[in-house]
C-alpha cells in the first residue's frame, strides 16, 4: 500500500510539472498580437543609446511672432513667411518650459500662454495657446510637427483691410535632443 | 488495482491541464475591457497573392515619405549605412532597422526607416512592397490631422452671384476675416469678448469633411450661427445673416487639410480604369461573367470594422498600379451575403473601387447595401428668406395662394433678407440691430422637402415682423407666406423662402 501511494505521488508530480510546461506551452503558443510582435522585437535588441530621455524631460520653446500685415485678396491666406517680408513684426512671443508644463507671460503689452505636449515619437508636439497683443486675442489648439509653423490670422477691428499674422513654433530649447 | 491507479492518474491529469486553462483565459479575461485595437499604432500586414495567383518575384528599392511610425523606435537596431547609399539618405542620418516587424520580409529583403530624413526604405518584392505601401498608407491616416478653416464674412450688394470672382469685383465691404488651424473637438476663439468668431470642428474619419460649428459675434451689429459639415477642398459661399435693404450678408468658408509641416495635403486619390464615379454602381459583363462595380470611398470604415486581408495587387485591370487592394469576401459575408467559392470581392482603398463578381443574387445584394450607404451622407441646407411689402389681396382674391406674378404685380418693396446655412437637423439663430431670427430644419424622408420651423422677430425699416411658423419647403422652390398686414399702409408682408441642398461627402 506504501510503495503504491508513493508510486502514484510521484507520478502525479511528473504530471503536475508536464501540465505546468503545458501551461506555458499554450501561453506562448497563442497568437501574438502585432503589438507584442514589437515588443519582442525591440526587447530581443540591443540597445544602441542608453541615454534617451522621456518625452516629459524635454524643455520645449513655444514661440509666437505677431505681425501686422496687409490683408491679402479674397481668397487667400498667409501660409509662408515669405509673404511677410514687407509685414512688420509687432511682438515675438517665447515661452520655454517642461513638456506638459503650463508657462505663461501676462503683463501690460502682452499675454502668451502656452501648454505644449511632446509625443511619444519626440516628433508631434500638441500645443494650446492663447495670445493676445493690442486688440488682438487668440485662443486655440493644434498638433503640428516640431520646427514646423502654423498660421493663424485674423483681421483687425480698426482697419480690415489690415490682418494680425501669428506665426507659431515650437522647437527643442538650446536644440537639446532625445 | 492497476485500473483504479490508471484511472486516478487520468482524472488528475485532466482537471490540471483544465486549471491551467482556465488560469491562461483568465490572464486576458478583461469583463471592463474596451477594445484599444484604435489606439495602437499600424503594424505592418502579410500580403497574400489573391486566390493564389503567384507572381515571380523581383527585388526593387522603394522610398516612402512617412513623418513618423507613431511609436518609440529608440531601442531598435540603428543601420550602418556608412558604406551603403540608401535613397533620401545623408551619412549622419538615423536609420533603424524594422523588418522584424513586417511578416514578407525574408531572405535578403530588408525594411529601414530614416528618422532624420523621415522615409521608409525598403529592399522589397511584390508581397513586402504591397505591405510596405498599405502600412505606410495606414500610418498616415492615423496621423493627427489638421484643418485649417478659413472664414470671411462680408456684406455685398443683393444682386451680385455667390461667387469669389463677383465678389472680388463688387463693392463689398468686409466685416470679419479669420483663418487658423483647428484642433478636432477643441474649441477656437479669435477675438475679444465684444467682438469675436468662435470655431469648433470635429472632424470625420477619413478627415474629407468636419462637422463645423461657427459664432461669429459682433456687439450691436450681428450675431450668425452656422452648425454643419464642410468639405475638406471644396469652398462654401453662402449668404447668412440678417440684412435690411439691397443688400444681403455673405459667408465665404474653406476648409483645408494640413500635414504635421503645416503643407496642404492634396489627397491621393488613383483613378480605376474603369468610368465610375463616387457612389455610382456599375453592372457590366466581361468575358461571360457579370461584375459589379461600385465606387464608395472608406467603404471599410463605413461598413465598420473586420480583418482587412491585404493581397498583391495582381494588375486585375480595373485597378491602377499603385492600388491597394483587400480582398473583401469576408467583409461581404459580415453583411449576410454568401459567397461562393468561386466569387470575387475586392476592395481598392485607393480609389474606393469594389469589384464583386457572383451570381445575380450576390450581386443583387451588393447593390442594395450601395442604396443603404449613398443616404448616409450628410447634406448641407442653404436657405434665404426675402421679405416683402406687397399690395393686399382684393376681397376677390383673398385666400389665392402667393407667387412670383402675383408678388412683382403688386409693387413689392423689399424689405430685408436673411440667409441660413446648416445641416438637417440643425438650429442657428442670427441677430442685428434688425431684429433675430431662429431657424430648425428637419430632413424629410422623401428628400424632396424639409421642414423648416421659424421663430420671427424682426424690425425692417420700421416694419415690425413677429410671427412662429412651421412650413413644409421644396428644394429649389420658392415657396411665399403671408405673414401679416401692416397696420399702417394696410398692405401684406410676405415671406419668401428658397432652399436648396448639397451632399456632403463624409
Amino acid at each position: 500500500m506504501k510503495y503504491l501511494l508513493e508510486t502514484v505521488t510521484v507520478i502525479l508530480a511528473f504530471t503536475v510539472g508536464a501540465c505546468g510546461d503545458k501551461k506555458e506551452e499554450i501561453l506562448q503558443s497563442e497568437p501574438v498580437s502585432e503589438n507584442r510582435v514589437a515588443e519582442q522585437s525591440a526587447e530581443t535588441i540591443v540597445i544602441i543609446n542608453d541615454t534617451v530621455k522621456r518625452p516629459a524631460e524635454n524643455k520645449l520653446r513655444v514661440t509666437a511672432s505677431v505681425y501686422d500685415a496687409a490683408a491679402l485678396p479674397l481668397g487667400e491666406n498667409f501660409k509662408s513667411t515669405e509673404q511677410l517680408k514687407k509685414a512688420r513684426k509687432i511682438a515675438e512671443l517665447t515661452n520655454i518650459t517642461l513638456s506638459g508644463q503650463l508657462a505663461k507671460i501676462d503683463d501690460q503689452c502682452c499675454v502668451f500662454a502656452t501648454e505644449a505636449l511632446l509625443g511619444e515619437d519626440f516628433k508631434l508636439v500638441d500645443v494650446a495657446a492663447e495670445i493676445a497683443v493690442r486688440d488682438m486675442s487668440m485662443k486655440f489648439s493644434t498638433t503640428l510637427r516640431r520646427g514646423s509653423s502654423a498660421f493663424y490670422e485674423m483681421n483687425q477691428s480698426e482697419d480690415t483691410s489690415r490682418m494680425y499674422v501669428v506665426v507659431l513654433n515650437v522647437e527643442f530649447e538650446n536644440n537639446e535632443s532625445k | 488495482m492497476k485500473f483504479y491507479v490508471l484511472s486516478l492518474l487520468f482524472v488528475s491529469s485532466v482537471l490540471i491541464v483544465n486549471q491551467a486553462q482556465a488560469q491562461e483565459e483568465n490572464i486576458h479575461d478583461d469583463p471592463f475591457g474596451v477594445s484599444d485595437e484604435y489606439l495602437k499604432p499600424p503594424m505592418p500586414r502579410e500580403a497574400k497573392y489573391f486566390k493564389g495567383k503567384v507572381r515571380k518575384e523581383k527585388n526593387e528599392i522603394i522610398a516612402r515619405s512617412l513623418l513618423s511610425l507613431l511609436q518609440p523606435i529608440n531601442k531598435l537596431p540603428l543601420v550602418d549605412h556608412a558604406q551603403t547609399q540608401l535613397p533620401h539618405t545623408k551619412s549622419t542620418d538615423r536609420v533603424y532597422n524594422i523588418s522584424a516587424w513586417f511578416p514578407n520580409c525574408t531572405d535578403e529583403q530588408w525594411v529601414y526607416y530614416n528618422d532624420t530624413s523621415n522615409y521608409l526604405i525598403a529592399n522589397a518584392s511584390h508581397r513586402l512592397k504591397a505591405s510596405v505601401s498599405e502600412y505606410v498608407y495606414r500610418v498616415i491616416k492615423k496621423l493627427p490631422v489638421n484643418l485649417k478653416l478659413t472664414a470671411t464674412y462680408l456684406v455685398v450688394d443683393r444682386n451680385i452671384p455667390l461667387t469669389i470672382e463677383a465678389i472680388k469685383k463688387s463693392q463689398h465691404k468686409k466685416v470679419m476675416s479669420f483663418s487658423g488651424v483647428l484642433k478636432s473637438g477643441e474649441k477656437a476663439m479669435f477675438g475679444k469678448v465684444e467682438r469675436y468668431l468662435s470655431a469648433e470642428g470635429l472632424i470625420y474619419p477619413g478627415a474629407h469633411s468636419a462637422y463645423c460649428s461657427l459664432n461669429l459675434y459682433l456687439a450691436d451689429e450681428l450675431e450668425v450661427e452656422i452648425n454643419t459639415s464642410l468639405q475638406v477642398g471644396l469652398r462654401e459661399v453662402v449668404q447668412v445673416g440678417i440684412i435690411k435693404g439691397n443688400e444681403k450678408g455673405v459667408m465665404i468658408l474653406n476648409l483645408e487639410r494640413l500635414d504635421m509641416n503645416g503643407r496642404k495635403v492634396r489627397e491621393k486619390r488613383v483613378n480605376p480604369q474603369i468610368e465610375i464615379s463616387n457612389y455610382q454602381v456599375k453592372r457590366e459583363v466581361i468575358s461571360g461573367r457579370e461584375y459589379l462595380f461600385w465606387r464608395v470611398p472608406d467603404l471599410i470604415t463605413l461598413l465598420g470594422p473586420c480583418e482587412e486581408r491585404l493581397v498583391v495587387n495582381s494588375n486585375l485591370g480595373v485597378f491602377a498600379k499603385e492600388a491597394i487592394i483587400y480582398d473583401f469576401s469576408e467583409n461581404l459575408e459580415l453583411q449576410g451575403i454568401r459567397m461562393r467559392k468561386d466569387d470575387l470581392a475586392i476592395y481598392d482603398s485607393m480609389s474606393g473601387l469594389l469589384v464583386v463578381s457572383g451570381n445575380t443574387s450576390v450581386l443583387d445584394m451588393v447593390e442594395e447595401i450601395s442604396y443603404e450607404i449613398s443616404v448616409s451622407y450628410g447634406l448641407n441646407i442653404s436657405t434665404v428668406t426675402n421679405f416683402y411689402e406687397v399690395d393686399a389681396h382684393s376681397k376677390a382674391e383673398v385666400g389665392n395662394e402667393w407667387d412670383v406674378v402675383s408678388i412683382l404685380s403688386r409693387n413689392p418693396e423689399l424689405l430685408g433678407n436673411v440667409g441660413y446655412f446648416l445641416g438637417g437637423g440643425e438650429k442657428v439663430r442670427h441677430s442685428s440691430p434688425q431684429g433675430s431670427v431662429i431657424l430648425e430644419v428637419i430632413l424629410d424622408e422623401s428628400g424632396r422637402f424639409t421642414n423648416q420651423v421659424y421663430q420671427l422677430d424682426l424690425n425692417f425699416l420700421n416694419h415690425k415682423i413677429k410671427s412662429k411658423l412651421k412650413t413644409d419647403v421644396e428644394y429649389n422652390r420658392p415657396k411665399f407666406i403671408e405673414l401679416q398686414t401692416n397696420p399702417v399702409t394696410r398692405r401684406s408682408i410676405i415671406m419668401m423662402i428658397l432652399t436648396t441642398k448639397k451632399r456632403i461627402f463624409r
